[in-house]
């Protein structure tokens, strides 16, 4: 038997996000020791993304779920780096801030001046901006000494690890399940990524580290993505044919 | 090498009128999601994909000129985004006519629903669209008058990435060493958040300035200016203030 994942709010899971993934930043900023912790710890926030980004996109917007995936990272990851311009030392607070307050401008612009007539469309916009800024922000901590050069990846990293698991997930059959359960998968994928390039980099204890925790996370998260894979296939085995045959 | 200083409060102004350009673009430059199968007039992808493909190739560009100053940073970003757009519709046109068989011909136009043309001809070329389009279609490849205007786009949104990059550059540049490459990747996020919504008021398509749609253009001016006169608002305070 698979436990549900389905009956967490949206906006329930942004607050758990919010509160674990500021905890992750400030914890491999001050305590690199609990750099594994970190880890986990900030995988909640790519769930959100990805969460914030099926919202919006399951109402119809086809190949704009791309789009809405890369606005949302842009405005965190523009938020984020406008922040690292001041000082890279100020915390998460500020980018995640002004990502939120973004977020929620470019949403009230789309639902009052352009009128897409998504209801929840500023809310999960925002939420979707913040939840990015907090990732980038975490990501950005690996990389001390060089966050200009890796900046370009880790936005896209991101923004992929939002937007996939739904727009993989598409089509009759979609559930909320499945696409978190993939948003798991490569949330653990992009941290194993950047850690081993920031272990590449020299910060070898914590890239490795990161990278390791990031592994056996992605595994059980793949397993567990698979196992709702099999199970809706199961589902849906008959479609088109009589039960009979 | 020349080295330009702009107040804070023009470098900020640029910002934000380079992101109600860039928003601007995305009305002119054709695109539309089932033109994959040719079933409509434009090139087979999202507005704002290729809207920010053609932004990244004018900030590119507009990036090897940024010692040279306004004119010729928003120069270069032109050139550098409409050749991008114009390759891309001229790939397209390749694979509709010698591909799939198929003549580059607008739907709009054919079913006499063009904004500027009288009648169901070309507006450039004067050649007869309506013989030309696929029963069941709206159209498919890029016409020259629909080339002409993703040319126009290309222009705009090029021009108008290269003032948000040198903006941005000129506002940080006197704080940074590597201010080029962070000037670059904000420019790109600005360019990228204003491009996306002008893809919601088109509704994933366009066939550029003979379009219907191009009577929202309202829309996207007041939204991109709003976003991107908050993002230029961060910036100034992030850069004069602190």
């Amino acid at each position: 038997m698979i436990p549900s994942t389905t009956n967490i709010s949206s906006y329930r899971l942004f607050v758990i996000s919010l509160l674990v993934g500021i905890g992750a930043i400030l914890l491999i900023r001050f305590c690199p020791a609990a750099s594994p912790l970190a880890t986990i710890l900030i995988w909640p926030a790519f769930l959100s993304g990805a969460n914030s980004v099926r919202e919006l996109a399951r109402y119809g917007l086809g190949t704009g779920t791309s789009s809405i995936g890369y606005w949302g990272a842009a405005l965190g990851a523009t938020a984020v780096y406008t922040v690292h311009l001041v000082d890279p030392g100020l915390g998460p607070f500020p980018g995640v801030g002004v990502a939120f307050l973004g977020g929620a401008i470019t949403g009230l612009c789309a639902q009052k001046i352009i009128r897409m007539g998504i209801p929840v469309m500023i809310r999960e916009s925002a939420m979707l901006a913040a939840s990015t800024a907090l990732a980038i922000s975490f990501l950005l901590e690996l990389f001390p000494s060089c966050p200009s050069t890796i900046s370009p990846l880790i936005y896209i990293a991101v923004t992929l690890a939002v937007i996939h698991p739904f727009n993989g997930s598409m089509g009759a059959g979609e559930n909320r399940r499945r696409t978190i359960r993939l948003a798991a998968a490569e949330a653990s994928m992009t941290t194993a990524l950047l850690g081993s390039l920031a272990a590449i980099g020299g910060a070898h204890g914590i890239g490795l580290s990161v990278a390791a925790v990031s592994c056996a996370g992605f595994i059980i998260f793949a397993v567990l993505w698979f196992n709702s894979v099999k199970d809706d296939i199961y589902e849906i085995r008959w479609t088109g044919f009589p039960a009979e045959e | 090498m020349m080295v330009i200083y702009m107040d804070p409060l023009a470098a900020s102004m640029l910002v934000i009128a380079g992101g109600v350009l860039v928003g601007v673009c995305v009305h002119f430059i054709p695109t539309s999601a089932v033109g994959a199968m040719s079933a409509s007039t434009g090139i087979a992808t999202g507005p704002s994909m290729l809207s920010f493909g053609a932004g990244l190739t004018g900030i590119l560009s507009a990036s090897y000129a940024v010692d040279e100053g306004l004119s010729l940073v928003m120069a270069s970003g032109a050139v550098g985004s409409a050749l991008m757009v114009t390759l891309t519709i001229l790939g397209s046109n390749i694979v509709n006519i010698f591909g799939i068989g198929v003549p580059p011909a607008s739907g709009q136009t054919a079913s006499g629903q063009s904004v500027l043309a009288r009648g169901t001809k070309d507006i450039i070329t004067g050649w007869e669209q309506k013989g030309f389009v696929t029963p069941g279609t709206d159209g498919h490849g890029m016409p020259v008058q629909t080339h002409l205007s993703g040319i126009a786009g290309g222009v705009m949104g090029g021009a108008g990435g290269g003032m948000v990059f040198y903006g941005i550059y000129t506002l940080i540049h006197p704080t940074m060493i590597d201010a080029i490459s962070a000037a670059g990747l904000l420019a790109a996020g600005v360019f990228l958040i204003n491009c996306v919504l002008p893809a919601y008021t088109l509704v994933g398509k366009t066939e550029g300035l003979f379009d219907q749609k191009i009577r929202r253009i309202h829309k996207t001016f007041s939204s991109c200016l709003v976003v991107s006169t908050f993002f230029a608002l961060v910036l100034y305070t992030v850069v004069v203030l602190f």
